[in-house]
């Protein structure tokens, strides 16, 4: 499946009409002669603190050279939130959690801006997951991914926080852990939600999954 | 007869006064020594095992612990170090991350990171890691800091969750910090803390494993 732009299309065609309306609604130069092939990102490890990634460790991980990019950002956002989706809209009884004509739109807002200020935290806490659709992804994984991108373009380092915390309310830990140092005192700056956890991650599924953000 | 007897009995009469005497004396000397015991100020190496000992209790302030553990840092080390033992079934991290002997070992490793200015030691290990998601998680933060060994424990800050390193990295992790108490602990250079109390907190996050401030990596 082609990377255009770096986003994942599987059908090419539609991929590049669609980046080339894109870049044009923003100004930039669109090359007919991109290579699409050598966008294609290679799952390499991310080093961390240390150097001499070995792929085979770390499969999931990005380069280092990615952190701070648009993509290493749109990574931090898929890992760190795949499995969330906006809430339905209130007037919709029946609808799979990824059918975006169903989404709330204020909710939709709310996880669009949830993952920038994730993004945001991950340029200064570098504490963060990352991850992108693996070669296999299906549709829903390309979305996801895309959506992230999105935010990912649009993170500027402006929004508040240097910690992130996931939960469902009413299940499962409402705090980090004490171990985590963080989130022991006080409030969280701001908290996003609730969305849905469709998930079967650590946090518990659920329609009432928030993102906490805190400073301390 | 009479004489006899008045002398028995005057000698057995200065005979328990004597026994009384010597008795109240030991008892005066055994509250004695009990009251000044009980005022005298514990040692040092008292206060930092009582710290050391509560590190990771629900409700200990375990940040005031390690500022004032840090106050003192070769003894503290080494009753931190002493602390170190290996978490069995480190594969169940979902299980066993919140048994309390779990938790203090995780608290003593993070002071002994915050004391000794974020000293901290890897291992690497003969363990295979599942397919499974838990698996990759626990593989990818384990291996987070540095590709080529896993730290004893690290901890997805977003969720919540600790991981724990195969057994054999383990015991191979608190080996190290061991030689390194005995080779070093005394003449190591233990960085003394920051004067302004944010940046002791920073310090204390990132020592912790939470916080890496930008441009470390």
């Amino acid at each position: 499946m082609p990377w255009i732009n770096s986003r994942f299309y599987a059908n090419p065609l539609f991929g590049r009409g669609l980046e080339r309306a894109r870049i044009a609604s923003a100004n930039r130069v669109w090359s007919e002669e991109y290579p699409e092939l050598e966008q294609q990102p290679t799952p390499q490890p991310q080093s961390g603190k240390a150097a001499a990634p070995t792929s085979a460790a770390h499969p999931g991980r990005i380069r280092p050279a990615h952190h701070g990019t648009i993509e290493g950002k749109a990574s931090v956002g898929y890992a760190e939130t795949a499995g969330l989706t906006p809430q339905k809209s209130p007037s919709v009884k029946h609808a799979g959690p990824y059918d975006r004509s169903k989404w709330d739109r204020q909710s939709l807002d709310q996880l669009r801006e949830a993952r920038r200020n994730i993004m945001d935290i991950s340029e200064r806490n570098g504490n963060v997951r990352h991850a992108r659709p693996g070669k296999n992804a299906g549709s829903i994984e390309t979305s996801v991914w895309n959506d992230n991108l999105d935010a990912a373009e649009k993170s500027n380092g402006s929004m508040p926080g240097h910690y992130f915390f996931i939960r469902q309310a009413g299940v499962g830990p409402q705090r980090p852990p004490k171990d985590a140092r963080f989130g022991q005192k006080g409030a969280p700056v701001r908290s996003y939600g609730p969305f849905v956890n469709v998930g079967g991650g650590d946090v518990p599924k659920g329609t009432r999954t928030y993102i906490d953000i805190y400073d301390h | 007869m009479f004489r006899k007897g008045h002398a028995r009995t005057l000698t057995s009469t200065i005979t328990r006064i004597e026994r009384v005497c010597t008795h109240g004396l030991l008892a005066v000397l055994v509250v004695t020594a009990a009251l000044q015991a009980q005022s005298r100020p514990a040692t040092l190496s008292d206060a930092i095992q009582r710290r050391v000992q509560r590190l990771g209790e629900a409700q200990n302030d375990d940040f005031a612990d390690a500022q004032e553990l840090a106050k003192t840092p070769v003894e503290s080390a080494g009753a931190l170090v002493a602390e170190l033992h290996a978490i069995a079934h480190p594969e169940r991290a979902k299980e066993i991350e919140n048994i309390p002997a779990t938790v203090h070992v995780i608290s003593c490793i993070q002071v002994l990171r915050f004391i000794t200015g974020a000293k901290d030691f890897c291992a690497t290990t003969q363990w295979k890691f599942g397919r499974s998601r838990e698996e990759d998680n626990r593989r990818y933060w384990l291996y987070f800091k540095s590709p080529k060994c896993v730290t004893f424990f690290a901890i997805w800050p977003s969720r919540g969750r600790t991981y724990f390193a195969p057994l054999d990295a383990q015991q191979e992790i608190i080996l190290q910090w061991r030689r390194w108490y005995t080779q070093e602990g005394t003449s190591y250079r233990y960085q003394p803390l920051p004067s302004a109390p944010d940046k002791i907190l920073l310090l204390w996050q990132e020592a912790a494993g939470v916080y890496s401030p930008p441009g470390a990596r």
